[in-house]
Parts: C-alpha cells; structure tokens; sequence
C-alpha cells in the first residue's frame, strides 16, 4: 500500500501497545479527537534508534501542552518494547507492537525487504486527516523539535511562514510565506 | 577442560593448519619424483645418474616450492591485514553501522536482540575487543596466526624433500627395473600413510582417509601417464629424448 497523503484520512488502525508497565489496545478511533504523532521506527535495541525514541520522551510534556498524542511504531513485540523502554529508562508515550505489519503496510512505509518500517513520522489532526507527514533514509534520525514545532504551526490554523516558530507572527501577506 | 587446555588447543589448531603445507609438499615431493626417476631410469641403466637427478630435482623442487609457499602465504597475509585494515576504519568512521552489523550478525547467531544489544553495548567500551569481534563476526576474519610465510615455507620446503627422498631410497640399495618398482610401492605407501595421519588429525578413519590420499595421487599420476599415451597417439614421431 502506499503513502497516504496529507488531507487522506488516516487509516485507522487498532494495536497493542506498551506504556510503563501496561500493555493495551491503541486505535485512531479512540484517540478522542485529539492530535496525533505518531512516528515509526526500525527497531528496539539498536544503536541508532534510541536518539529519537528517547528525544520524543524528552519532549512528551510539550506534546501533551498541544494536546496531542504521541505514538511510536516498530515491528518488535510487546516484550521487546518493554524491555527496550527499560533500557532507555523509561518512555514518557506508549510503544505499539507492529509485529505483523499491518500498521506499517496500512500507512505505506514497510522497508518490504528488512521487514521493518522506515523512519517516519506523521501528524493527524483532530479530524482524522493526515496533516504532516514525512520519511528519512534510515541512516538519518528526524528532528522531534521540528515535530513539535510543526504541530504547533498547524495549530495556528493559520498561515505560518517559512521556519516559523511559535510567538512568531502568522498569517500576515508581509511575510514570506 | 581446563583454561590452559583451551588455551594449548590453540596453539594445536594453529600448529595443525600447516598440515596444507605438509600435504602439498609431501605428495608434489614424491609423485614428481617418481615420475621423473622412472623416466630418467628408463633412459639410463646407470644408477648414479638417477640418483644425482633425483636429489637435483629434490633440493631445486623444495627450493621452488618454499619460494612459492612462502609468495603465496605472504600475498594471502598481506590481503588479508589490507582487509582487517579496511574493516576496523569502517567500524571507527561509521561506529553505529558497525555497531548494527555485528547485532545482526549475533541475532543470525540465534542470540535475541536484547541479548545481542547488551553484548554490543559493552563491547563496545573496549575500542579494541570491538573492533576485533566485529571484524571476526561480521566479516569472517578471525585472528588465528595461520598465515606465517616463513614457517610455511619451511614446512613446504621439507616436506617436498620428505616426499622426494622416499622413492629415491631404492635406487641407493638397488638398480634397474626393481628399484623402479620399490620406488612406485614406497610412493604409494607413503602417500596412503600421509592420508592415514591426516585422517588422524581430522578424526576420520585412518583407512578411508588413507585410502583417499592413495587414489587421488595415484589417479592424478595415471591421468598424467594417459595425456602421454594420446599425445603418442596423436604425434607418433615424439618421443623422449634418450
């Protein structure tokens, strides 16, 4: 399947996921309308992954503050995710199971072959549309600052300019858009 | 077993790694010996000249094949330092790649991924160790000192003499056509007793392995003997030069 597109609605989705000590169902459907990241991953336990897993955690209380939801996707299990998250210390968002790949082939970002999804994070707004979305080579961790200040961007509800960031003005014809 | 049992059997290993050599030399030692004595027998009646042709041919062969060995060992040697070289920059330019390649390698292993990332993550402390199992696990070049040129070329150089000097025995104690055939029984003797220890070393059966050694030698020879009699048949006007 591939890339949804920003505007699609996203697909729904309904997966167990792990968050400090509970593990549960997670659906879009269940979100209750509120914004969502939710951001896939290759893998647990390896050494390039933790940067971002962790910066997402680091950063939760800010998502939160915009009242949305973060969820991270990788192919491991329940068990690994609980002990990945025990390694890093703690993770402030829950950690979803992707183990038949359902959730990563529903959003169209299964690396068919490793077998594990690619490095991608989209936002979908209270609507269930898919607002942002974007893929990196594996090689290259994103940015969660650039995230967040996206979902703040597009909780303006307004035109915000290039390298916008939040206090800054929006929606003025003077700026450079 | 205990620490220093583990620690002799290496030294065994890398000793037993010269059994190529041994091999090599032994059997190229005696079946071109052979060869050439019952040619040169042949051609002369004369003893003494194919005593003096066969340790000639003994002393120059082992000198070759030492050259060779010792070329060949030195080339295989120098490749393969080039290529530990190129892996242990790889694995400091891109830590992190290496660092994954050698979870995969240990995951492929069997190991989980949680237990082959705690592995890593401490390997990784020690500069060292880490470079040398990600070389050994994700690109197969271990670190037993097998590749010696000096002492394999040694080791080939007399064994050659080894194989060489077995079938020129019997033309010391001997003449003519008995001394020829002494010559080839010996050979074969040897050749079946060389597989017989190798399949010592091995583990195997002494016969099979013996047995093995003695035909494939033998065969090679008759295949040599066979490409003689259709270059004959081919070119009747050829022949050996008295």
């Amino acid at each position: 399947m591939g890339l949804p597109r920003v505007g699609d609605h996203a697909p729904e989705f309904s997966a167990k996921g792990y968050f400090q000590g509970t593990v549960k169902d997670y659906s879009l459907s269940g979100l209750g309308g509120k914004w969502l990241v939710l951001f896939f991953y290759p893998a647990d336990f390896t050494f390039i992954c933790p940067t971002e897993v962790t910066g997402f955690s680091k950063l939760a209380t800010a998502f939160a503050d915009e009242s949305a939801t973060i969820l991270g996707v990788s192919v491991d299990s329940i068990d690994t995710h609980s002990s990945w998250a025990a390694e890093l210390g703690g993770l402030e968002y829950p950690l979803l199971s992707d183990e038949d790949r359902r959730l990563s082939q529903a959003y169209g970002v299964l690396d068919e072959a490793e077998a594990v999804a690619f490095r991608a994070t989209f936002i979908v707004n209270p609507a269930g549309l898919i607002s942002y979305e974007v893929v990196s080579h594996v090689n290259v961790g994103r940015s969660v600052e650039e995230t967040l200040r996206v979902l703040k961007a597009l909780r303006t509800d307004r035109l915000c300019p290039s390298d916008w960031h939040p206090g800054e003005a929006t929606g003025d014809v003077a700026l450079k858009y | 077993m205990s620490l220093s049992e583990i620690q002799q059997k290496r030294q065994v290993i890398e000793s037993r790694s010269r059994i190529r050599e041994i091999v090599f030399g032994i059997q190229d030692g005696l079946i071109s010996t052979v060869g050439l004595l019952s040619g040169v027998q042949g051609a002369t009646e004369n003893s003494l000249v194919v005593i003096v042709t066969g340790l000639t041919a003994m002393f120059s062969g082992a000198i070759s094949m030492a050259a060779g060995s010792y070329l060949s060992a030195g080339a295989q040697k120098d490749i393969f330092e080039k290529e530990i070289t190129e892996a242990e920059k790889m694995a400091e330019r891109e830590p992190y790649i290496a660092a994954e390649g050698l979870l995969k390698a240990l995951g492929d292993e069997g190991l989980t991924k949680e237990q082959s990332y705690r592995m890593v993550k401490t390997l990784l402390q020690e500069r060292n160790v880490f470079l040398r199992t990600f070389r050994e696990k994700v690109f197969g070049l271990g670190s037993a000192d097998i590749n010696q040129p000096l002492p394999a070329a040694l080791v080939m150089g007399l064994s050659f003499i080894v194989g060489a000097v077995v079938p020129i025995v019997p033309y010391l104690i001997m003449s003519g056509v008995s001394a020829f055939y002494l010559s080839g029984l010996l050979g074969g003797l040897t050749l079946f007793g060389v597989g017989a220890f190798k399949g010592r070393l091995a583990g195997q059966s002494l016969w099979t392995a013996g047995l093995q050694f003695f035909l494939v030698a033998v065969g090679a020879a008759a295949l040599g003997y066979l490409i003689g009699l259709i270059v004959q048949y081919f070119f009747p006007g050829v022949s050996v030069p008295a």
